[in-house]
């Protein structure tokens, strides 16, 4: 379960400060997928970034499965995050220098596991995002889907409960991106994993279990009804 | 994969710009090898020469000279255990490059007073009885091939022979090497009779260069040296005694500090060096934020990002270090006719392994910093 209270962000923006989130409050049960959808700076990047340990409310708690990720050091959130969160970025962030393979295995170098044991969980993975035959190649020879199917795998790899992912089909064509939501629903359905997604895709947000708008900071329900 | 093989993959992030920033790096422990050895040769030149042993010269320079009838006056003084006698003989063989020193010398007082060389018995006595014969370091022998009973012609560019040549021939009757197997001007040289080139030069009959003296205690060398100069004060031929460390220091110190200059070349390649690798360090971890943003967000700690992106630095280094400094330990046997040294000595090593260390860490010091305060939500969005 996550779950978010009065939350509140404000950035410094040259002199003045600006109120991204105002007050918000919103509770995620586990195993859902949810798309928080809105228009550019409405504050949805801001809030996945915060619900990730990537940014820190100004004010409000943040609770993930019972702990007050809130009150985390910087040492303690980047340790949780290796736990606990799955990031899926628009533009992939895969190592350029690093095969399909290894972009995977990266998150597994914190782990205490054997090179063989490693090697399985890669294995593994890569069966499951449907990459085998490419594994070798880098993220430069591969496709825009097939970069986000290695993205995917990295960000599973280590068996996170939370999978956060910012547009995920926000640089991909029509039929990758429907790929991408078919794999992300699968791993909400058959692995049981808790999925956020940004987007303004509104095909996209139809594979989600629920949708949420963020408009200027403030949470609004899929039937128009303010949550917080 | 492991953390060895990411930091082996940062560094050819940019393959280019990884082999020139190498080559410079390399070309400065290069040099900083070549400068070190000769500076160490130096060192072991004056360090190995004892403070048993004095250095009698003319007191107004070497090229005067001093009269071979000196001997009989100076073996008569107090606490001199020994005395040997050297004439410089400078040439080259086959051409002007190939410079070969070699010293006329009275081969047994030789030996006698270099307990350091080791000849055998049998090439000092054929030496003796052949007037053109000549004994070869061990040096110069192996770079050569030169073998006993090859002749060789040297041409002298100092002495002339009475029939105004300057062509040379020796047979060499043995071969004499340095009891430790060190290299040094002696093994890469050749000692000839002093008794054939007095015969034959068409100047400077009688006169020797050098006296070289053993003593019997070497604390006493200050007053054994005086009085060997107050001796010879008043004669054709007034000395200057000094031990043969002291003397090979003075001759060193005619050239040059020498270390100060090789420091200062040093220090300059470096300091120049710790620029252009800080500024393309930087350039690196600006173009490659993103990546280390992503590390961070995956849950690679402070620490192991900055140690990833040192780990960088000092593999450069220290592949760039090991290229030069081999390179140097390659060329230094070719040199080491001039310079006296074949090997670069450890200290010389661990010295260039040090300042690889130093500089990752002061070039790595702004880019750790940068990657230490990383906003990862502005890194990962590329602002």
């Amino acid at each position: 379960m996550v779950t978010l209270s009065n939350i509140v962000k404000r950035y410094r923006r040259g002199t003045q400060d600006v109120e991204v989130l105002h007050e918000l409050n919103l509770e995620i049960p586990d195993g859902q997928m949810l798309a928080l959808m809105g228009p550019s700076g409405s504050g949805k990047s801001t809030l996945l970034n915060l619900i990730g340990g990537l940014d820190r409310p100004t004010a409000g708690s943040i609770t993930v499965g019972g702990e007050r990720i809130d009150q985390f050091s910087s040492s303690q959130l980047t340790q949780w995050r290796a736990r606990h969160v799955g990031f899926i970025f628009q533009f992939y962030n895969l190592m350029p220098t690093l095969t399909a393979r290894q972009n995977i295995e990266l998150p597994l170098l914190l782990t205490s596991l054997s090179k063989a044991q490693r090697s399985r969980h890669v294995e593994a993975a890569i069966e499951l995002v449907g990459l085998s035959g490419l594994a070798e190649h880098k993220p430069t020879e591969l496709s825009g889907g097939q970069q986000q199917r290695v993205a995917i795998a990295r960000a599973i790899i280590a068996d996170p409960t939370l999978l956060l992912c910012d547009e995920p089909t926000g640089d991909l064509d029509r039929n990758s991106a429907v790929e991408i939501m078919n794999l992300l629903q699968t791993l909400n359905r058959e692995h049981g994993k808790t999925i956020i997604i940004v987007t303004h895709d509104p095909m996209a947000a139809q594979y989600a279990t629920r949708q949420l708008h963020v408009d200027k900071g403030r949470l609004v329900e899929s039937d128009a009804r303010t949550v917080a | 994969m492991n953390y060895f093989y990411l930091v082996w993959k940062g560094i050819w992030y940019k393959p280019l710009r990884t082999v020139f920033s190498l080559a410079s790096i390399a070309v400065a422990f290069l040099l900083f090898g070549l400068l070190q050895g000769v500076n160490a040769s130096f060192e072991e030149a004056v360090d190995k020469s004892g403070a048993d042993r004095l250095y009698v010269r003319n007191n107004v320079s070497d090229f005067e000279g001093i009269s071979i009838s000196a001997l009989s006056p100076l073996e008569s003084i107090e606490g001199i255990t020994s005395v040997a006698y050297q004439v410089l003989f400078p040439s080259y063989y086959r051409q002007p490059s190939d410079l070969v020193v070699a010293f006329a010398v009275d081969p047994n007082r030789f030996f006698k007073v270099n307990q350091d060389l080791a000849v055998s018995p049998q090439a000092l006595a054929t030496m003796a009885s052949t007037r053109t014969g000549a004994l070869v370091g061990a040096a110069r022998a192996q770079r050569e091939g030169w073998k006993v009973g090859d002749r060789i012609p040297l041409h002298s560019t100092y002495w002339i022979r009475s029939d105004g040549s300057r062509e040379w021939t020796f047979e060499i009757v043995g071969i004499f090497s340095d009891k430790d197997q060190k290299v040094n001007f002696l093994t890469n040289g050749l000692l000839i009779n002093y008794d054939y080139l007095d015969e034959a030069r068409a100047f400077g009959k009688g006169l020797i260069g050098v006296f070289l003296v053993n003593i019997a205690d070497p604390s006493a060398a200050t007053q054994v040296a005086r009085a060997i100069d107050t001796r010879f004060a008043n004669s054709s031929w007034p000395t200057k005694t000094e031990t043969i460390k002291d003397g090979v220091a003075t001759q060193l110190k005619q050239i040059g500090d020498i270390k100060f200059m090789v420091y200062a070349v040093v220090a300059a390649v470096f300091f120049t060096l710790l620029f252009l690798t800080g500024n393309t360090t930087m350039q690196s971890v600006r173009e490659r934020t993103a990546e280390f943003a992503v590390l961070k967000t995956l849950g690679f700690s402070d620490r192991v990002v900055t140690s990833l992106m040192l780990a960088e630095v000092l593999l450069l280094y220290a592949t760039a270090a090991v290229v030069g400094l081999g390179v140097a330990a390659l060329l230094l046997p070719a040199l080491a006719s001039n310079f006296g040294i074949a090997t670069i000595p450890v200290s010389v090593i661990l010295g260039g392994f040090g300042i690889a260390t130093v500089l990752t860490l002061a070039t790595g010091l702004l880019p750790a910093l940068r990657l230490q305060r990383l906003n990862l939500v502005d890194a990962l969005s590329g602002r």
